[in-house]
């Protein structure tokens, strides 16, 4: 019986040639100058023999129908160049070669920054001709009662603090009344986008989806946020707008409109 | 007892800085136009409110139903 599995021989046991072959010779893993010296050693193969090929470094084993490679990513090409760069990851051709790649869809995380009793957090070259788009995530908690938490855009170092920023938004407080109300609606010549409404006994979670900042084109800006406050208060907000002007922006600002934020932010690429 | 002069750090990728000199004069100067600007805007949205209501009296409607369209 080729393969025969797992066997615990009793002490004094007399091994026979069956024993050897089967449960030493064709589940250990055998050693050839490559795939001729080893079809001329096993005409026929059992499946879940393994075979290491000297000449290619590969091990392979026989999976029933043919010899395949096994951990086809030791004999890739990225991981035997070091080719890799940061962000990529292992991608299968779905022929059971897998190699380094750029990924083509999804997210990918670019930076995550936590802070802590920050009058500002900045963070510098997240935004580049990789991605178009953007989505950042953040959670901040505030130092003082009744702030905002503002973002800015930035490039070389420096955050835009021009009347250039258009946003106009919409908010449903958690009081019960399910009143809808209108946040900024002359939306014109603001400096900064509203990320979160914060208070200093709650988080406030944003989504914001940034629309080609890096392109010398008129950014977008979409934040959801929600805020609550204990068990009761809190606040459901889209704001939606945009810059007024084409600037490329390499990274941005957040920042409290008084006393200090605490949190993270995480930035990721959206693929193309 | 002279007040205790605000410190103000600032985060800058993974360096948390303290701002201080012409820096954190700047930085506070900023945030002081930020906030008169962001106070205009809500004095303007106010303004906005209450002529709406002003309007929605003139048509007869009462408080309960100018608070439910508001």
């Amino acid at each position: 019986m080729a393969g025969a599995g797992f066997r615990t021989f009793a002490a004094g046991e007399v091994l026979t040639a069956s024993n050897v072959n089967t449960y030493l010779m064709e589940q250990s893993i055998m050693n050839f100058a490559g795939t001729a010296a080893r079809s001329s050693a096993i005409s026929s193969p059992s499946e879940g023999m393994f075979a290491y090929l000297q000449d290619t470094n590969t091990l392979t084993f026989y999976n029933g129908s043919a010899w395949v490679n096994a951990g086809s990513a030791i004999a890739g090409t990225a991981l035997s160049s070091g080719t890799a760069t940061s962000g990529q990851v292992l991608t299968a051709n779905g022929s059971g070669a897998v190699t380094f790649s750029t990924p083509s869809s999804g997210l990918t995380l670019i930076n995550t920054t936590s802070f802590s009793g920050v009058a500002s957090q900045s963070i510098n070259d997240v935004f580049s001709a990789t991605y178009n788009n953007y989505k950042i995530f953040t959670s901040v908690e505030s130092s003082t009662t009744g702030q905002e938490c503002r973002m800015r855009m930035r490039v070389s170092g420096a955050d835009n603090t021009n009347n250039n920023y258009q946003w106009a938004g919409w908010f449903i407080p958690f009081n019960g009344t399910a009143t809808v109300g209108g946040e900024n609606t002359n939306p014109v010549g603001q400096s900064w986008f509203n990320v979160a409404d914060i208070e200093n006994n709650g988080k406030s979670h944003s989504d914001i989806t940034l629309f080609s900042p890096f392109a010398t084109e008129k950014t977008g800006c979409i934040t959801h946020q929600i805020f609550r406050q204990g068990t009761t208060n809190g606040y459901a907000e889209t704001h939606c707008g945009g810059m007024d002007v084409t600037t490329s922006y390499t990274g941005l600002t957040i920042y409290a409109s008084s006393g200090t934020l605490t949190g993270t932010i995480s930035i990721y690429g959206v693929n193309k | 007892m002279a007040k205790k002069e605000e410190q103000i750090f600032i985060g800058i990728d993974d360096q948390v800085i303290e701002l201080t000199g012409a820096d954190k004069e700047a930085f506070l100067e900023q945030r002081a136009k930020d906030q008169a600007e962001f106070e205009a805007f809500k004095e303007q949205q106010e303004a906005q409110k209450a002529l709406k209501v002003s309007a929605y009296k003139k048509l007869g409607l009462t408080e309960a139903e100018i608070n439910a369209i508001l």
